[in-house]
């Protein structure tokens, strides 16, 4: 597997919210999302440090063995590589860029949620009359026929 | 289903009841409150469709801190759009059962593992249908639900108006809807250019509603050279909806797509007008064939000019059928037992006794 990877930056729009990642591919229109060891892992990607170094800090920050820690870790940078959301990478981590993190956390296997309808969904028409019955848009715009 | 109606009619029952929903594009306050239930308008719509991540971050921490206040004992959601997305995102901030229920029809949507889809109705505590039609549809997309899914029709709160008597001198037929492809508008135009309008002297065919095939629809009665015969009324405030049901003769709800339920339908039979609907979706369990109106096969002009033409020639079958229908509407979709079913789901999901 390639040691590095750097984001994708001119194909999504990515943020960490209160510990989890939302990200766009504005490509395609899937959104995606990570919970909070995927998110720390994708900080970690975005700081350009090797997959085996992110292995290795994520054994030093949870309660996973390296194994099962290097194992994920690949799985989910595949994933990551396989979405056009990361692609590998040349670059040096940037300087000073190893998080301080707390130790000894439960761990949980970093899933990338995936939601390929938001396209179709956010086309949706409104339904038959009164469903919106509380005013969501101006009557002549969308409302409730 | 009326989101404010259910909640209204909650809170009348003693519970609190908080509306979250999305701002559409115009200037209503983001906190509000009528009937006595609080309403809170989010930009969820415009962060997802926009793909603002920061504006998709601010609202998630409003939602998640109104959550923290709230305390919900069950989440309801109306599954109409993508932003069901918020409440996962925030469902560790204030866990509750949630209840989910969709209100569309779902043939059409992409309802593999990797979608929003897919999730809500994995995650989901139960999922309501709109009528057995789209029960089938979602257990078969996700027939690990079978056991806590299940239907509650829709209803729709009596009319304000009492039903006058139908007209036929003369014939008033109606189509009530947004006017896109899948409400087979045009189906209804064709099938009444096949009906003897010589005979039924100044007939006319209304058409009420606004959309994107209004051009089409306008081009297609031009063409067949229905004249003022074809009326299009451009949007219509729903408090005036009554009145115009009121007004026709026939409703006709010709859709060409599963209709997740059909409330036109229930309101036409509420105020004692006979339906003349498609074999599609929820649209044949609130039309019974041949007693409040007639089932016909969608896409169909022949079968459904047909349909109108035999509805008119006997006044007193299609007064039958009004009075009919709106005894049905009064059997099979009262207000008061939806709204029942509704609390009774709260309670079982929540884990409460149920109220004897």
């Amino acid at each position: 597997m390639t040691m590095r990877y750097r984001l994708k930056a001119d194909n999504i729009a990515a943020t960490v919210i209160d510990g989890e990642a939302i990200i766009v591919n504005l490509t395609t229109g899937v959104y995606y999302s990570m919970d909070k060891v995927g998110a720390e892992i994708w900080q970690m990607i975005e700081q350009g440090l090797s997959v085996p170094r992110i292995s290795v800090l994520v054994v030093a920050r949870y309660q996973v063995d390296e194994e099962r820690a290097r194992t994920d870790v690949e799985a989910l940078v595949g994933k990551l590589s396989a979405e056009d959301l990361i692609s590998p990478s040349d670059e040096p981590a940037l300087a000073g860029s190893e998080p301080v993190m707390a130790v000894g956390l439960p761990y949980v296997t970093p899933t990338l949620e995936i939601y390929r309808d938001m396209g179709d969904l956010l086309a949706l028409d409104p339904p038959m009359p009164g469903l919106r019955d509380i005013p969501l848009q101006s009557a002549g715009e969308v409302g409730t026929q | 289903m009326r989101t404010l109606s259910l909640a209204s009619a909650l809170v009348r029952r003693g519970h609190q009841v908080t509306v979250v929903t999305s701002h559409g594009n115009d200037s209503l306050p983001d906190q509000d409150s009528v009937n006595d239930v609080a309403i809170f308008r989010f930009r969820f719509l415009e962060a997802l469709a926009s793909r603002r991540l920061d504006l998709f971050a601010r609202e998630k921490r409003s939602l998640a801190a109104l959550k923290k206040s709230v305390k919900p004992d069950v989440v309801h959601v109306m599954f109409t759009d993508p932003t069901v997305m918020f409440h996962w995102q925030t469902e560790q901030d204030s866990p509750a059962p949630t209840v989910v229920t969709i209100p569309i029809a779902i043939e059409h949507l992409e309802a593999g593992p990797d979608t929003l889809l897919h999730r809500t109705l994995c995650n989901a505590a139960w999922t309501v249908a709109v009528s057995e039609a789209m029960l089938d549809d979602v257990r078969a997309l996700l027939p690990e639900i079978s056991g806590r899914s299940s239907v509650i029709h829709n209803s729709i709160e009596e009319p304000s108006i009492p039903p006058s008597l139908l007209p036929f001198e003369p014939p008033r037929l109606l189509c009530l809807g947004r006017l896109v492809s899948d409400k087979g508008f045009d189906t209804a135009i064709d099938a009444f250019s096949r009906m003897d309008r010589e005979r039924l002297a100044g007939i006319t065919l209304v058409i009420a509603g606004d959309g994107p095939a209004r051009a089409d629809l306008e081009a297609k009665a031009d063409a067949l050279e229905l004249g003022d015969s074809v009326a299009f009324t451009g949007w219509v405030q729903p408090e005036d909806v009554p009145a115009l049901i009121d007004s026709a003769t026939v409703v006709i709800v010709p859709s060409r797509s599963r209709e997740a339920f059909g409330n036109i339908a229930v309101q036409a039979m509420q105020l004692g007008r006979p339906v003349i609907a498609a074999d599609v979706g929820g649209l044949p369990e609130i039309v019974a064939d041949d007693v409040t109106g007639y089932i016909v096969r969608a896409n169909d002009p022949a079968a459904l000019a047909d349909a109108l033409t035999r509805l008119l020639a006997n006044r007193d079958s299609a007064v039958r059928m009004g009075a009919a229908g709106r005894i049905r509407t009064t059997t099979h979709f009262p207000f008061e037992r939806h709204v029942g079913e509704h609390e009774q789901l709260y309670r079982t999901v929540a884990g409460e006794r149920p109220e004897r």
